[in-house]
């Protein structure tokens, strides 16, 4: 059997949440709350995302801009992801090399806070044609990544990464309702 | 909960109907099958052929009573399920087994449709009952055993046919890919009044989700694996990349000190003279 070398794809993020894409872009996402850079797959508590990461972005041309979306695919609960995706962050308008800060915040940083089981927190970047004016949801809950992007014109992601979060205390235990 | 869940993506059809479809599949596929008779067969052509073979009949909705009357009705729910639960429809496929032997399954797929199947496992009537035998040992998925060991307890429920039927994808469920033995496998319809069956129910449905659960435990673990090791490589071609152009830069830099030092070392001292020249008498 071939062995699958993207985490992406090992994970499913390519799959649930997004199309196969070649990166282009680097994108580091570090959360300052103990100095944790998000890598492909790595565990964070939510104590540890309660605020925005700090968001580097690659590429050369100042004048060229990104979009940077963050979700969960796994809302309410892995076994059961009738909410998936849940829409946490939306920047629009980040020129490259530069960081969220720099971008129109469309839809504000929510603190991911899982109830229950093992949730995948996905950060996705996008390259815009030019500066767009791109129009928050009604809601968070039952976002479509890749109908965003097709409505934004958005194309195919250039960089993405995700992290797994779940419980402060442990996903482990009988629930009640058993 | 998931199996009712599945189960509204068709809103208009009362539960039983999407169950008649399910086994109207089978039937369609018998119909159809010469054409698919073994090898291994793409989910595309799989969908394609449910959405041939279910195009030109009409919608009907029927209960779930002689078997033989059901297999002959249409499939209606399948389009409207398409488009937002392609994979129940692969799925149900399976189910049906035919002939077919690998269908790649999407993620997702046995979270929802197994448990779906399983409830509709005990109303619905099995055809033909053959054997388990070539079940399975799915391979091409990461993790057999787990499977492996609780297939073992699926033949325990009372239904004990509907266990073999259950048994392959008991094995399917925590991977990815499922194989369906040569032999076709039906779906037994039982009656649903005895408390026993949602007991056993229950359990099955809690050791599938247990199942998915590991399933997506193991995932997780082997994508954090992959991403480490390629971290690792990275890193360290980076580390030795960086060390070489450290030590090119400390050749470069001795040089450049070495060309500047020599002229130094090259100046004569001032010649002694022999006669006090400079310094003066009093």
């Amino acid at each position: 059997m071939r062995r699958e070398r993207d985490p992406l794809v090992v994970g499913r993020v390519i799959g649930d949440v997004l199309d196969p894409f070649t990166k282009s872009v680097s994108l580091r996402i570090t959360y300052t709350n103990g100095c944790r850079e998000v890598s492909n797959g790595c565990e964070l508590k939510p104590s540890h995302v309660v605020n925005q990461p700090r968001v580097n972005i690659g590429g050369d041309d100042l004048r060229t801009f990104y979009t940077l979306v963050m979700v969960d695919p796994d809302a309410p609960s892995p076994s059961d992801p009738s909410l998936r995706e849940y829409l946490h962050w939306l920047v629009t308008d980040i020129p490259a090399t530069t960081g969220a800060n720099f971008g129109q915040e469309v839809v504000c940083y929510e603190s991911p806070r899982p109830t229950a089981g093992i949730h995948r927190f996905v950060f996705v970047l996008f390259r815009q044609l030019g500066r767009q004016t791109v129009y928050a949801p009604g809601w968070r809950q039952n976002f479509n990544t890749r109908e965003f992007a097709e409505l934004y014109n958005l194309g195919l992601p250039v960089a993405a990464v995700y992290f797994n979060c779940q419980r402060e205390s442990g996903s482990g235990g009988r629930t009640r309702r058993e | 909960m998931a199996s009712s869940k599945v189960v509204t993506t068709s809103p208009d059809l009362p539960r039983q109907s999407s169950i008649c479809s399910l086994s109207t599949i089978i039937a369609e596929l018998q119909q159809n099958d010469t054409s698919k008779t073994l090898g291994s067969i793409s989910m595309d052509e799989l969908l394609k052929s449910i959405y041939s073979s279910s195009e030109p009949i009409p919608n009907q909705t029927q209960t779930v009573d002689g078997g033989a009357s059901i297999s002959r009705q249409g499939s209606l729910s399948l389009p409207k399920e398409m488009s937002t639960k392609t994979v129940d429809e692969v799925w149900k496929e399976i189910v049906a087994g035919s002939d077919q032997r690998h269908v790649g399954m999407g993620e997702g797929l046995e979270e929802m449709t197994l448990e779906d199947f399983l409830t509709k496992a005990g109303a619905v009537r099995e055809e033909d009952v053959r054997g388990v035998s070539t079940v399975v040992v799915g391979p091409g998925i990461y993790d057999v055993d787990s499977g492996i060991n609780g297939a073992d307890q699926f033949p325990m429920p009372t239904e004990s046919v509907e266990g073999s039927s259950l048994l392959p994808f008991g094995k399917g469920v925590d991977g990815r890919v499922v194989e369906a033995p040569a032999a076709t496998r039906r779906v037994r319809r039982r009656a649903m009044e005895e408390p026993v069956d949602k007991a056993t129910q229950q359990k099955q449905r809690r050791m599938i989700k247990n199942r998915e659960s590991a399933a997506r435990s193991r995932e997780r673990k082997q994508a954090y694996t992959v991403e480490l090791e390629s971290l690792v490589t990275h890193l360290e071609e980076e580390n030795a990349r960086l060390l070489r152009e450290e030590a090119d830069y400390n050749k470069e830099r001795l040089k450049q000190l070495m060309e500047n030092l020599i002229p130094v070392g090259e100046k004569l001292r001032p010649p002694r003279m022999l006669r006090r020249v400079h310094s003066m008498q009093w």
